[in-house]
């Protein structure tokens, strides 16, 4: 009953103008490689003072979801992932823009995103309140024992590149300690450069990996074009869209589960369906080649914990990351306390942001589908008129997260550092993953040490859980090597 | 040894370097640190030793594997020829110029200056990398500078402009 009074609130003229705006706002946004979620919404927030509370929150809602809708754009057609999140998609996103299926890859992150912000919504109104006081129950010890499971991601990210995946994914975390110990405040691994006090930041790293590297190694190549010849179909059918949905709802409930954990990152859980989809499929060596589920999962998953972190934000007032934090501002500037008690006292107002959570996403939907075909149309671009931009995109990328153009010369290192990884087929997906899960994995080991000592994970049920599933998974890998024949 | 093995040698060797340094780095700051004050497990220095260590431990066991492995089954992938090649270094050339640019004379002529490298450099016409060069630059001047205003360093020509 509340949700339908909260659907006829944003049936105003004024809302669902402010919650289009935000989408369309939020989907050109995701688009621009760099400007991730927080940067657009602290930059839209000062425009907010102006409008009414409700109108508000709708539009910078709109904004956050947009923007992680059109991150997937970006990573299909050009490899260019704006933000961690979407770094899974490029995998096989790219690979279905190289055979021409472009526009399949596009439909199905666009569907996987809707479904997965339905659903999310939904669980938002129903299991939303009581799911996020047990998420309150992750101390240190049990994000120790989720990241150490998270680790074995490595072993299906490397493929049959095992020591080299290790080693990626070994450089990816020492590359993340660079700049700050964040427990102590000590500098490390800086050498003097003022750059590096700050560490790397992410974009940087990614977008001069899949982004300059991918440029500088088409060129050496001599490739062309991404793609000759006809475009094939704009949307799955059949088996292809049966799987896509499938993946998407599996990615879906991924990302929305670890969505409600605070201080969850999205490039996880989209990380983690990916590696989830490939570990269940019957044919997991073509995983990385174009596989439509390799595109679905991650994306949903990528969706869903933007979704999801809605629900610890609203019903407990704890943002689940920067994005959620500037929102969080947004809702105190306004004098709106977000706890139970919002959901008492303001019933009005919360069912109106969900219900326009429904419509935003329908939105986006429509915003989107019938751009597919000119987006998939960027595939058939020569390379000579493409690079350019490419790469003029990725400096202001690298540039803008945090205004230095320190970074610029970091992306461009690491551009080239990706093109000599492509060339020696070393695998690019470990070390951004141990690059992502490093500084979440020091903090978690450090702080459980210092609170239990060296065996804190016996007296911690969940994370004991977590340290046997991963022993499971390494035995399973080590009899799955095994029982390859040596020729193999 | 051969050349095709040298040649892969390189990657492991650079990632061994890197685990070196970290452990070193690690050192250092536990000797320079006062443990008494600054205590916390793994750290100072100790987390990252242990990240060094364990890079090291890797790279060796690789190039462990890479010495005892068949010379013939090394692949070569050097297979760019002269023209590539040389075109890949003049787009890593005009990143570089164009970062340093940007500082000097400020976004948007930087980034037509760029384009117009760029261009020539993947053998387009004069006339169609002059054009292409200005139609490319305005928006993404409009966009990032005015409407995004991203701060990017205001050059000497960037204040006329």
């Amino acid at each position: 009953m509340d949700l339908i009074n909260g659907i006829v609130n944003v049936f105003t003229v004024s809302n669902l103008l402010y919650c289009f705006v935000g989408c369309v706002l939020g989907t050109v946004v995701g688009v621009l490689p760099g400007l991730g979620p927080a940067s657009s919404l602290s930059i839209l927030l000062p425009l907010t003072v102006y409008l009414d509370p409700t109108g508000s929150i709708i539009m910078l809602a709109g904004l956050y979801y947009g923007t992680m809708y059109g991150g997937s754009t970006t990573s299909i057609l050009l490899n260019i992932p704006g933000e961690a999140a979407s770094v899974p998609t490029t995998f096989d996103g790219f690979q279905m823009t190289k055979m021409g299926r472009a526009g399949e890859a596009l439909w199905i992150a666009a569907v996987g995103s809707f479904i997965a912000g339905t659903v999310g919504s939904i669980g938002l109104c129903i299991i939303g309140p009581g799911i996020a006081k047990y998420a309150l129950k992750f101390g240190p010890p049990e994000y120790f024992g989720l990241l150490f499971f998270s680790f074995t991601m490595l072993i299906s990210l490397s493929g049959r590149r095992i020591i080299k995946g290790a080693m990626t994914g070994l450089l990816g975390i020492s590359l993340a300690s660079f700049g700050i110990d964040p427990l102590t405040g000590m500098a490390r691994l800086n050498f003097s450069l003022i750059g590096l006090m700050r560490g790397f930041d992410i974009v940087p790293v990614v977008v001069g990996l899949f982004g300059i590297g991918e440029i500088i190694f088409t060129a050496e190549q001599g490739i062309q074009q991404i793609y000759h010849g006809k475009l094939g179909k704009m949307m799955p059918v059949g088996k292809e869209l049966r799987k896509g949905l499938n993946a998407s709802l599996r990615g879906t409930l991924i990302g929305f589960l670890l969505g409600l954990l605070p201080g969850m990152i999205a490039a996880l859980s989209s990380f983690m369906a990916y590696d989830c989809e490939k570990r269940i499929s019957k044919y997991p060596e073509k995983f990385g080649t174009g596989v439509i589920e390799g595109v679905a999962a991650p994306e949903a998953a990528n969706n869903a914990t933007a979704q999801a972190g809605f629900i610890p934000l609203m019903a407990l007032g704890i943002p689940t990351g920067p994005s959620l934090a500037i929102i969080l501002a947004a809702l105190m500037m306004y004098g709106l306390q977000p706890g139970p008690i919002l959901f008492q006292q303001n019933t009005q107002f919360i069912w109106a942001v969900i219900a326009s959570m429904y419509i935003g996403n329908i939105i986006l939907l429509i915003l989107n589908l019938p751009l597919i075909g000119v987006w998939a149309r960027i595939s058939l671009v020569p390379y000579k008129y493409l690079a350019p931009i490419v790469l003029a995109i990725c400096v202001i990328g690298a540039y803008s997260p945090r205004n230095t153009l320190f970074d610029v010369w970091v992306a461009l290192l690491f551009g080239i550092l990706g093109f000599l990884m492509r060339k020696g087929e070393w695998p690019l997906a470990p070390l951004i993953l141990g690059f992502i899960l490093g500084p979440m994995f020091e903090q978690a080991l450090r702080q459980s040490l210092s609170m239990g000592g060296y065996f804190f994970f016996l007296f911690r049920p969940i994370t004991l859980t977590f340290i046997i599933l991963t022993m499971i998974v390494l035995f399973l890998f080590i009899k799955y090597l095994r029982a390859i024949p040596k020729a193999n | 040894m051969n050349q095709k093995k040298l040649y892969i040698l390189f990657g492991p060797l650079a990632f061994l370097v890197l685990g070196l340094i970290s452990a070193i780095d690690g050192i250092r700051i536990i000797k320079s640190s006062d443990t008494q004050s600054v205590y916390q497990a793994l750290g100072p220095g100790g987390y990252i030793i242990i990240v060094g260590l364990a890079l090291m431990g890797c790279s060796l066991l690789y190039i462990f594997f890479l010495l005892n492995r068949n010379a013939s089954a090394v692949v070569d992938r050097s297979a760019a020829n002269r023209e590539q090649k040389s075109l890949m270094l003049k787009l890593i050339l005009a990143m570089a110029i164009y970062i340093i640019s940007i500082d000097l004379i400020g976004f948007a002529w930087a980034t037509f200056c760029f384009f117009l490298i760029i261009f020539k450099s993947m053998q387009v016409s004069w006339q169609k990398t002059v054009i292409m060069s200005i139609i490319f630059t305005i928006p993404l001047r409009v966009i990032f500078l005015d409407w995004l205003s991203i701060s990017f360093p205001k050059g000497f020509f960037d204040l006329y402009f």
